[in-house]
């Protein structure tokens, strides 16, 4: 299909603004007047407010107030209502807001937020998901029996579970009866940070007419918008969420995060911006963390090496609020063991309070945690059962025809997993002879595009100096991963374009451009459905809920994939009302016209998009149609709820397919693991803007070395985030981008995404961790179950394992 | 306290009054309004406030503003020339970010801008090891970083 | 906080003696981020910049070099005088920080701050280098084993300035400085480990081997140098990891990886000196 916007590597829209500075984002927003709130924040993980003193406070330089959570008689939440904005009564972990100080300046507001005391009554506290489960843990929410929650989820009053979700296909004990050998694992992936560069910010003003109109660095406005009209109980109407442009998400700034604590402390000031911007220790503990799961895996296999049963239990340590990883929960247990075909399969996930931050969604969604079990638990059977761990997994993928857990079944056009793998494994070097990619992309028939990235060149770091063989060991392994996304079920995208008179046009959705580049792709698509060159299409830059139209939030890789899709059916709405004016202005019925050139065709006689979108002149001056606006929207195909006792249903709307493969250097003596090579393939359907696509599986990748190698939150005994600074809690640097990035996109297309797209922002992260991992047990025979393989994990390991041999160190 | 200095930035000479406490970083944004330079971290971890102090690349955040009297200070918003006929002529780095898609949230921008001007500054055609020299404690979350390195690498080029 | 900028020594003296609380701002990369943290609420700074002209400069005599306290970092990496008995200088200069940390941070401050991972403090700490301080009373010299007293704390009275440093150059010797850390990137280190070598006669070495991170404050483990000396390298490790107590709260390793490290360290350390003492 030749195209003329889709499928190309224009440059995004929003870069000129970005390398100039010119781009607004949060922070950068001053208003006249502004005021700034610092929180005073808890000291303890978990305890009662005895009594709070901000007298010396409140007489302090440029204090405007002093705002607690006693007047805040609401509950925030989206699908369990379980969080104040200020903390009311008790605290549940360390960091968790109490006070906010409000002054004329941010310095002000910091020196008195220091002369705020809080005395506590302090609680027994519990961090790990696994103690919050056993008799006797103390119970963080007393209450979670009278919390308003939705249907599809499952908290057990009188206990730290605020959601259990449950899946079983076949029958487990069965399967494992028939096995000829079983294997037992447990794992663990410990909570993370974001660590988007941009913090969390937001600016609110309440109108003395009682309006609220916030800006805010969030993924979701029209949640924001939900929750907040909602708990301030106005209409839709008068609250406005305006996203500016965003400095990363990630899903750290997805649903809700600083908002309604923002909302609250401004309603005391009407008529007066108050701006709240987190600093970088803050979004530590003050917004949203990632992962932390604790999770057992049982697989039965034949001897021929068929996987016929699987028993997953998933621990999430969601935090002291649930709301945000409620979800997570459910999504891991969709795809709690893989892409993986398995006739008998019992899985249960579980939500679980912690005294600790709160998790939210992050980059994978309960799918890096759940094929960090699956992959490395593939690795370890493989080597059990005698098989080679490729053969092993190309015998149990899902292919198509195949059931998954949930009782959907697999089809051809959901992607091409088999040749994922296959070209992964070439791709690493581990295939028996080394061939073609694309030779082998022809024999699976699938249209394939390929880059490769460099990163700095390594010699150039003296770090190593010596070639020693013992010292240093080279490892390749491969981890195929699978992706559906996790949403409402009525998690609708909706689009306008406006047409102009010069032939151009507005295009207006909610969905945010976080860096992951949708204001260039639903230009692109929207160009390739109008027939016009991309420059024409200008994307609102902003989304504002009162001006563009609704988005569910951008979350889940949808943005390309469903948004999309509405603006497909919007510009084919603009399409329409073109043929419908022209049809009248040729006298014929419009299913004879044809759009070509940004033109409206009747045999050769044609009518320029121009003369069409402000409505028609004749000659004689005489006008129809109208101004042209088109709107699309959608909602995802057929989902249901899942069914109460299996947990089965229509839950995923789509699956996208990969593998990856990782290449390392293991040196011995430091226990330093380096990414050499890094090998992503992926089924897209279609690389609307291979550029951008590349940009974002090479991001995941680098993000989830990161979390491989190195991330942690580092809790003190008491909950305290020890580590809350990026020189303590390291992410990646340029230097340890791998030397090469390799990243190949199969396209067997999405009959319902936009020209064939689906989703794959996410991807790239899922099975980093379990590829660097298997590759790590390839190099030195060491088998790691926890995250992550820092130097602390290999040293141990390979001292236990040298002592073990009898040799003293 | 307050202390008066004199200031040149982006080619424009202020006088100011800064409260004594006053970062440079928070100077350039609150007070000149020029918030293309980002604020990270606050702590010299992240680079995102990266400038040039007469030439040479420092972080804003950790340097008060009193001790820039007398000093040059080139942001991200002076490294584009405007022409004389009001067109903005993007740096050969700004265009290389661009076309290859070294960009995503753009938080980090700036200072990978800054500071990779000032490295093409020193050297038309620099080596691996100079260009890790110069973008090291830059931290970006978004790309992965080889689009940056290919941008650099590639701006070099078309300076030469 | 109030900001002072004197024009000379003497003036920095008496604001930093006449103001309880002052402190000494150089290049102000540790001063910044531990007044913002709250951990230093000084009343006052005093920038000693205006002092350059005095206090930055790299010099060579016949048998010694002299650095002075507000040479940067960027400034030792890339002096093309330096002599190759001090290698280890550039060594610590090129992991230190990044670029733009390292135009700003001086090594006065490094040391002064004393931090017991700080790269300058094992390395001068190896080289035998001497600190050299003046204060209301005149000047002072001290070595590195005596200027350091423990985590944050060093040999100095409140209004004294460190004004530079003199390193020995022991003609036959040469010198290394490495270490361990959790990215390839800007990091601290887990620990590190400076070695100076030196030819004794066609047999024997004197080894001077320092360690930072591993205790309180950058150290000389004596023990050591005899062994790496002999290159007895398993007896290092054995040595190292039988007695270094590191504390249990650093972020950056378990006590247990520092142990496993430090020999390791040591035995590259040295290999890279004693390949540069053969030229
Ligand atoms: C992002 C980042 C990365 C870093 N990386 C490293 C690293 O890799 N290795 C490392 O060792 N350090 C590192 N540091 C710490 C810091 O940069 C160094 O310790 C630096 O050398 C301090 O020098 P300065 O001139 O900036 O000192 P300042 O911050 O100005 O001063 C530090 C202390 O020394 C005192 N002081 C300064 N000069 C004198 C003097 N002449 N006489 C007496 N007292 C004085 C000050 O009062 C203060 O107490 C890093 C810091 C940051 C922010
Ligand atoms: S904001 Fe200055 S380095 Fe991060
Ligand atoms: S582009 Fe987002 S942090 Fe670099």
């Amino acid at each position: 299909m030749s195209t003329i916007a889709v499928g190309k590597s224009v440059p995004r829209f929003d870069a000129r603004e970005k390398v100039t500075g010119e781009a607004v984002y949060i922070a950068d927003i001053q208003f006249p007047g502004t005021l700034h709130v610092k929180v005073v924040r808890s000291t303890i993980p978990h305890g009662i407010i005895k009594s709070i003193h901000t007298e010396e406070a409140e007489k302090a330089e440029g204090v405007y107030g002093i705002i607690t959570g006693e007047k805040a008689d609401f509950l925030v939440g989206i699908c369990i209502h379980d969080q104040p904005p200020l903390a009311r009564r008790k605290v549940r972990y360390v960091g968790e807001p109490v006070v906010a100080v409000v002054a004329e300046t941010e310095k002000a507001a910091i020196k008195a937020a220091r002369l705020v005391r809080i005395e506590y009554e302090e609680l027994p506290h519990v961090l790990n998901p696994l103690d919050a489960i056993k008799e006797g843990a103390p119970l963080i929410h007393e209450d979670l029996g009278s919390y308003f929650h939705l249907p599809t989820f499952n908290p057990k009053p009188g206990t730290n579970i605020f959601h259990h979700y449950h899946v079983e296909k076949g029958n487990i004990e069965e399967g494992f009866r028939k096995a000829d050998v079983i294997i037992e694992r447990n794992y663990s992936f410990p909570h993370i940070a974001h660590a988007q560069i941009e913090p969390h910010g937001a600016i609110a003003r309440w109108s003395k007419g009682n309006e609220l109109h916030i800006y805010s660095s969030t993924q979701a406005p029209f949640i924001v918008r939900s929750v907040l009209s909602r708990v301030f109980n106005l209409p839709s109407t008068s609250v406005r969420v305006t996203v500016p442009y965003l400095g990363g998400g990630f899903g750290g700034k997805s649903d809700l995060t600083i908002e309604p604590l923002t909302a609250y402390v401004a309603r005391f000031f009407p008529g007066k911006w108050v701006k709240f911007i987190l600093t970088r220790e803050e979004m530590y503990f003050g917004s949203l963390i990632g992962r932390g799961c604790y999770s057992t895996l049982k697989m039965g296999f034949k001897k021929d090496g068929r996987l016929i049963a699987a028993k997953a239990s998933m621990h999430f340590a969601g935090g002291a609020y649930g709301d945000y990883a409620i979800n997570i929960v459910t999504g891991a247990g969709h795809n709690s063991t893989g892409p993986y075909e398995i006739e008998n399969v019992y899985v249960d996930s579980y939500g679980i309070y912690t005294n600790t931050p709160l998790v939210g969604a992050y980059r994978g969604y309960g799918h890096p945690e759940a094929h960090w079990q699956t992959e490395r638990h593939m690795d370890i059977a493989a080597r059990e059962l005698g098989i080679d761990p490729v053969a092993l997994r190309l015998k149990n993928i899902l292919k198509p025809g195949s059931e998954n857990n949930l009782g959907q079944i697999i089809k051809e056009s959901n992607g091409n997993l088999e040749a994922s793998i296959k070209i992964a494994v070439n791709e690493i070097g581990l295939g028996k002879e080394k061939r073609e990619t694309e030779e082998i992309a022809r024999d699976h028939n699938v249209r394939i595009i390929k880059n490769t990235s460099k990163g700095l060149d390594r010699r150039a770091i003296p770090v190593i100096t010596k070639k020693e063989e013992e010292r240093f060991a080279v490892g390749r392994a491969i981890a195929p991963l699978m992706k559906s996304p996790v949403m409402a079920t009525n998690a609708g995208s909706s689009a306008i374009i406006k047409a102009n008179k010069d032939g151009t046009f507005n295009l207006l959705v909610s969905s945010i451009d976080m860096g992951q580049g949708s204001i260039t792709a639903l230009s692109q698509i929207a160009a390739e459905t109008l027939g016009i060159p991309v420059e024409k299409v200008r994307h609102y830059r902003a989304a504002d809920t009162e001006v563009t139209p609704y988005e569910w939030q951008t979350v889940a890789s949808s943005t390309t994939w469903k948004a999309g899709s509405a603006v497909r059916k919007a510009a084919l709405s603009v399409l329409d009302k073109f043929k419908e004016t022209a049809s009248k202005v040729f006298d014929v019925s419009p299913s004879e016209l044809e759009v070509r050139d940004g033109k409206v065709w009747y045999g050769n006689e044609s009518i320029d998009f121009k003369e069409l979108a402000k409505g028609y002149v004749f000659p004689d001056g005489h006008a129809i149609g109208g101004p042209v606006i088109g709107t699309g929207a959608v909602v995802p195909h057929g989902l249901t709820y899942p069914d109460k006792k299996t947990g089965r249903g229509e839950l995923a709307a789509e699956w996208t397919f990969g593998c990856q493969a990782a290449e390392v250097l293991v040196d011995r003596k430091t226990g330093r693991i380096r990414v050499r090579k890094f090998v992503t393939v992926l089924d897209i359907g279609k690389a609307i803007n291979p550029l951008m696509a590349k940009g974002q599986v090479e991001g995941a990748v680098v993000q989830g070395m990161g979390a491989a190698l190195n991330e942690t939150l580092v809790y003190g005994e008491d909950g305290r985030v020890r580590n809350a600074s990026l020189t303590d809690y390291k992410i990646p640097t340029p230097e340890d981008a791998p030397e090469e990035l390799v990243t190949i996109f199969l396209e067997t297309p999405q009959p319902d995404g936009p020209f064939g797209a689906r989703p794959l922002a996410e991807h790239g992260i899922v099975s980093v961790a379990p590829a660097i991992a298997n590759a790590v047990r390839d190099a030195i025979g060491i088998d790691l179950y926890d995250l992550p393989l820092n130097q602390d994990r290999l040293l141990e390991a390979i001292y236990q394992r040298e002592k073990g041999k009898g040799g003293d160190k | 306290m307050s202390v008066e200095i004199k200031i040149n930035v982006n080619n424009r000479d202020y006088r100011l009054i800064v409260d004594e406490e006053d970062t440079l970083l928070y100077v350039l944004r609150e007070r000149l309004h020029l918030t293309g330079t980002k604020e990270g971290c606050g702590n010299g971890e992240c680079g995102a406030c990266a400038v040039l102090v007469d030439g040479e690349p420092v972080r804003s955040c950790i340097i008060l503003a009193a001790e820039m009297n007398g000093k040059n200070i080139v942001t991200v918003e002076g490294l584009s020339k405007v022409e004389k006929d009001g067109t903005v002529k993007l740096s050969p780095i700004q265009e290389s970010f661009i076309e290859e898609g070294a960009i995503q949230c753009g938080f980090c921008t700036p200072g990978f801008v800054v500071a990779s001007s000032a490295l093409l500054e020193k050297t038309k055609d620099p080596t691996d090891e100079e260009i890790e020299e110069y973008l090291s404690g830059h931290l970006c979350r978004c790309t992965g970083y080889a689009t940056i390195l290919k941008a650099v690498r590639k701006a070099a080029e078309k300076t030469r | 906080m109030r900001y002072f900028a004197p024009a000379s020594l003497e003036e920095a003296i008496n604001i930093l003696l006449e103001h309880e609380g002052a402190i000494i701002l150089a290049g102000g990369t540790d001063v910044m981020v531990e007044k913002r943290s709250g951990k230093i609420e000084p009343s006052a700074v005093v920038d000693i910049k205006k002092l350059e002209g005095e206090l930055r400069y790299m010099r060579l005599s016949d048998d010694r070099l002299e650095i002075g306290s507000l040479t940067t970092i960027t400034d030792i990496l890339h002096w093309g005088k330096l002599p190759h008995e001090v290698t280890s200088l550039k060594d610590a200069a090129r992991v230190f920080g990044c670029h733009e940390i390292r135009n700003r941070a001086t090594i006065g401050g490094n040391i002064a701050h004393a931090s017991p991972g700080a790269e300058f403090a094992s390395t001068l700490l190896a080289l035998d280098a001497t600190v050299q301080l003046a204060g209301k009373d005149g000047k002072r010299e001290l070595s590195m084993e005596d200027f350091f007293l423990g985590p944050g704390k060093a040999n100095m009275e409140r209004g004294e300035v460190i004004t530079g440093f003199s390193v020995p150059l022991l003609s036959g010797s040469s010198s290394c400085y490495m270490r361990a850390s959790r990215v390839d990137g800007m990091d601290l280190a887990i620990i590190n480990c400076a070695i100076r070598l030196q030819d004794l006669d066609a047999e024997n070495l004197a080894v001077r081997a320092a360690f930072g991170a591993v205790a309180g404050k950058p150290i000389r483990i004596v023990e050591a140098e005899k062994l790496l000396a002999r290159e007895d390298f398993e007896g290092v490790k054995r040595l190292l990891f039988d007695t270094l107590n590191p504390r249990a709260t650093s972020l950056r390793a378990a006590p247990m990886s520092k142990k496993l490290l430090a020999g390791n360290l040591a035995e590259d350390t040295y290999k890279i000196a004693k390949e540069r003492l053969a030229g």
